[in-house]
């Protein structure tokens, strides 16, 4: 059996230590790669060491570890969380949709629960699989999307609406640049100040009434005169 | 329009439905070619829309041609097609060459023999005239060396090497040396090395590696991919097995799945040969040929029948060499049939009739080696033969009639039109009358939602007022007690457990004693209205070593009494500095990301006064406020205002709350001053 590798991110030393040695204790498999104090430091570890299990506290002085998931461009691994928060935290993380959650202080039955749940996942998903989920902020927490599954999105002032085809419509606590930012280049394409698609899921093109795409699910979404170009050149060359 | 009787709403939904019919039946029509397809037209018609008509546009059509050739023949072969009609109407004869060259470059590549070449033959000979007048060798040189491949594909050798002759002396004639000259240099240099090879001439390899370095110095990894392959077949007999074995490499690293497959056969024909040449002793031969093969088989690429046919090929020599051994042999012998039926069938999918009569030809060949066919492989022979025959006579009708199809073609089109009128203008009609129902059905829910409206209002009014009267209460619940911090406890306890858990017992029971301390204070808290200020600052002290225990390289603290304060005299409201200190923790200090300090100081002001202060060093109430903004999680607030209203309910009590900055203006960390009234218990 493989060791898995994992970075454990935890703000507070004596926390850090007790989840470190509870994990060497019951959990030999765990391989652990770093340990990260602060947000900035995991974001900058799991994108350098490519961990495939991350254990991370919700709260994490300046951030929290939902902030840590949300500026990584992919989540190509399993998340653990841990926390000390109450019922709101537990319903944040039940959004996400994690492995498992362990309440501090961690239980080493329950630890040893949930590395062997994270490693029938790691076993059964295929790693490029994983490679294209990314996290986005919706209502109190985020929730993890898979890119191919997105269709587009839609610009409501500081909000935005995901569309994708397997689970409706997400109402996004950020603004359309910021998914923009997430989903750089192909198969994605900016057609409008309000409206960025993914070119897979164009169903036509008119020029009439200034330009409009019609997407798989029949939603027609305006074109900017100044952004025509750049749909034309995504749908003939791809 | 509101008192319609129902009869006419019946005949109206009616109405609509049989447009929502109509309107797909309409629609279906569209639907009949790709919808992938569709939609790459429609862009392309629209790009096409923004260039200038004539020559610009067939020139923005072949580049399009050029980057698609790989990914999307057919959709390159139908831009270059269209390129030539654009460029034939507007008279432009240099983008009319180009045109001609990539449509029978196109044609080629998809009809690689047969008389299907005839028509590329001519357009290629037809470019390269165009370009001679225009005196553009480069293109010439082009033309001339796409005419050679032609002639050499259709095996009139002769004319090929005229051909490449001259396309040697057009590129010669090219001015400018450069990338430019060399990538077309490469091209004609392979040529050459092609028709050397074939011709059995020493000079093929010269040419094929200048081809090859040209390729590798211009930047085109395909085309030393391709050179490395003809290598294997022309190189010396014992470096000819590594040339096909790193060509298939090449291949293989750039992922061009079609180059791939040919390598492979290619490869698995000279292991064939090898295994013939060889006899028995050559089993590795016919093992290397069909691992090869089977690789090839797995790509699923055009030209299927051709891996199968190999593939039953090496099976009759295996078979062919196997004949002492009864069981061997048959199976051989049947898997060489089973493979040449396979690739009937797929030749026959592909329309590939030089397949069809290839594979008959080995059939025949097996069956007269090993003396006799089975029944059915005889049966479906006969079939393809028939197959071939009638195909062959319908190509030669179709080309026939296709004039005459042409011109009733033009007709339908014009009578489909008329009917297309029509059909919109029942449609118009029956969409006025669906816009008239959906009017009248807006005004009547118009109607029912005002209705709904203001009684909806009545209601909320009252569920406001019951929220407020719960609001107070609620308020006032929280008030009384002044809880512990949920996190403060779990974590708390973690680093406990910590202590437990990794040897160092009598710190964990020090730090359990104070935390029980802590927990006592706070449940008695709900039950008294003061306690000593001895009291209080024991249980600051509890609280702060706690924290300290959870934060030991972050927390610092200190807490101060102005001597002369008779501590166990005065009295003060029980807790009533733990929310500020936990402030201070969670947001000042381990927001800060660095070591920082807590310090509580309590003294007189005044005679009948008392001042608490809790002071920080971290980030400030400012951007504390603006991480909680810039984060995702938004949690609720621990409700400042709770604390507030405990303090203004104490008489003559004051609180203050100083952002402390810096000399540069910077914030420097956070001020909480109390002021009490003095009294005694």
């Amino acid at each position: 059996m493989n060791p898995i590798r994992a970075i454990i991110v935890e703000d507070e030393k004596p926390a850090m230590d007790n989840l470190a040695g509870k994990l060497q204790r019951s959990c030999k498999i765990v391989d652990i790669i770093a340990q990260c104090r602060t947000g900035e430091e995991a974001i900058k570890e799991i994108h350098d060491k490519e961990p495939q299990l991350v254990f991370l506290d919700v709260q994490l002085g300046t951030m929290t570890g939902f902030d840590v998931l949300e500026r990584l461009q992919y989540i190509p691994f399993e998340v653990i969380f841990t926390t000390s928060f109450g019922q709101f935290a537990v319903d944040a993380i039940n959004n996400v949709n994690p492995v498992a959650y362990l309440v501090k202080p961690v239980d080493d039955k329950k630890l040893v629960q949930a590395v062997n749940k994270a490693r029938q996942k790691l076993e059964e998903a295929p790693q490029p699989e994983m490679g294209r989920r990314i996290a986005v902020p919706v209502m109190n927490g985020l929730e993890f999307l898979f890119v191919d599954d997105i269709m587009y999105c839609r610009a409501n002032d500081n909000y935005c609406f995901i569309h994708t085809v397997n689970e409706g419509r997400k109402l996004i606590t950020k603004p359309l640049a910021s998914m923009e930012k997430k989903l750089p280049g192909s198969p994605f394409c900016r057609i409008h100040r309000s409206h960025l698609v993914n070119c897979n899921f164009v169903k036509s093109f008119s020029r009439e009434d200034g330009g409009y795409v019609v997407m798989q699910d029949g939603t027609q979404l305006r074109v900017a005169n100044n952004r025509r170009d750049g749909l034309l050149e995504s749908l003939l060359r791809s | 329009m509101r008192t319609a009787p129902p009869y006419s709403i019946f005949a109206i939904r009616i109405l609509t439905a049989l447009l929502c019919l109509m309107l797909l039946a309409f629609s279906a029509e569209g639907r009949q070619s790709q919808p992938a397809d569709s939609l790459w037209k429609d862009s392309l018609r629209v790009a096409l829309n923004d260039i200038q008509a004539g020559a610009p546009q067939a020139e923005y059509l072949l580049s399009l041609a050029e980057q698609l050739q790989g990914s999307h023949p057919g959709r390159a072969v139908y831009c270059a097609e269209k390129a030539l009609s654009i460029s034939r109407n507007y008279g432009a004869s240099l983008t009319e060459g180009k045109s001609l060259y990539w449509c029978a470059l196109l044609e080629l590549r998809k009809n690689t023999y047969g008389d299907a070449l005839d028509v590329p033959k001519g357009r290629a000979k037809l470019a390269a005239e165009l370009f001679r007048k225009q005196e553009e060798p480069g293109w010439l040189a082009r033309s001339y060396d796409l005419a050679a491949n032609i002639h050499f594909n259709l095996e009139e050798d002769d004319s090929a090497v005229i051909y490449t002759r001259r396309a040697l002396a057009a590129m010669n004639a090219m001015e400018t040396a450069g990338t430019k000259k060399e990538r077309v240099a490469a091209e004609v240099y392979y040529t050459a090395g092609k028709i050397a090879g074939e011709a059995g001439s020493d000079s093929a390899l010269v040419w094929i590696n200048r081809s090859q370095e040209l390729h590798e110095r211009t930047g085109n990894p395909e085309g030393v991919a391709r050179a490395e392959l003809l290598k294997g077949f022309y190189a010396e007999p014992e470096s000819r097995e590594g040339h096909f074995l790193h060509a298939i490499e090449l291949y293989r690293k750039r992922d061009n799945r079609q180059g791939l497959y040919a390598a492979l056969i290619e490869y698995a024909v000279y292991c064939i040969n090898q295994y013939e040449d060889s006899g028995k002793r050559g089993e590795g031969w016919y093992r290397k040929s069909t691992r090869s093969l089977r690789e090839a088989l797995q790509l699923e690429q055009d030209g299927r029948c051709e891996a199968r046919r190999q593939l039953g090929i090496a099976h009759h020599w295996k078979a062919y060499f196997n004949q002492e051994d009864n069981n061997t042999f048959e199976s051989h012998l049947d898997s060489a049939y089973r493979y040449y039926e396979s690739a009937l069938i797929e030749a026959e999918k592909e329309s590939n009739f030089d397949c069809i009569r290839e594979i008959s030809e080995e059939i025949a060949k097996t069956c007269k080696e090993f003396g006799g066919c089975p029944e059915d492989i005889v049966w479906i022979t006969q079939t393809f033969s028939t197959v071939l025959q009638e195909r062959k006579a319908e190509i030669r009708k179709a080309g026939r009639e296709l004039t005459t199809y042409q011109v009733r073609e033009e007709q339908m089109r014009s009578r489909r039109r008329l009917q297309n009128l029509g059909l919109i203008a029942v449609i118009l009609l029956l969409g006025f009358l669906g816009t008239f129902y959906l009017l009248y059905q807006r005004q009547r829910i118009r109607h029912l939602g005002q209705k709904l409206k203001a009684e909806q209002e009545t209601s909320a009014a009252k569920q406001k007022a019951l929220e407020n009267q719960e609001k107070a209460l609620r308020a006032q619940r929280a008030a009384s007690r002044a809880q512990l911090n949920p996190h403060f406890i779990l974590n708390t306890l973690n680093a406990i457990d910590n202590l437990v858990n990794f040897g160092k017992p009598e710190d964990a029971s020090y730090y359990l004693t104070q935390f029980t301390h802590v927990c006592w204070r706070a449940m008695e808290n709900s039950r008294l209205e003061a306690i000593s200020l001895a009291d209080e600052v024991e249980t600051l002290q509890s609280l702060l070593a706690l924290e300290q225990l959870r934060l030991p390289d972050i927390l610092n603290y200190k807490i101060e009494v102005e001597e002369g304060l008779d501590q166990e005299k005065i009295s003060m409201p029980p807790m009533l500095l733990q929310p500020f200190v936990e402030n201070a923790i969670w947001h000042g200090i381990q927001k800060k990301q660095a070591p920082g300090k807590v310090s509580v100081q309590i003294c007189s002001n005044g005679a009948d006064r008392l001042k608490c202060v809790v002071e920080d060093n971290g980030i400030g109430r400012e951007k504390a406020a603006q991480l909680q903004r810039a984060s995702v999680f938004k949690r609720p607030s621990r409700g400042s205002t709770i604390i507030n209203e405990r303090i203004q309910a104490i008489e003559g009590a004051e609180l203050n709350i100083i952002d402390l900055k810096d000399n540069g203006g910077q914030p420097r960390g956070t001020r909480i001053e109390i002021l009490l009234p003095k009294k005694t218990l």
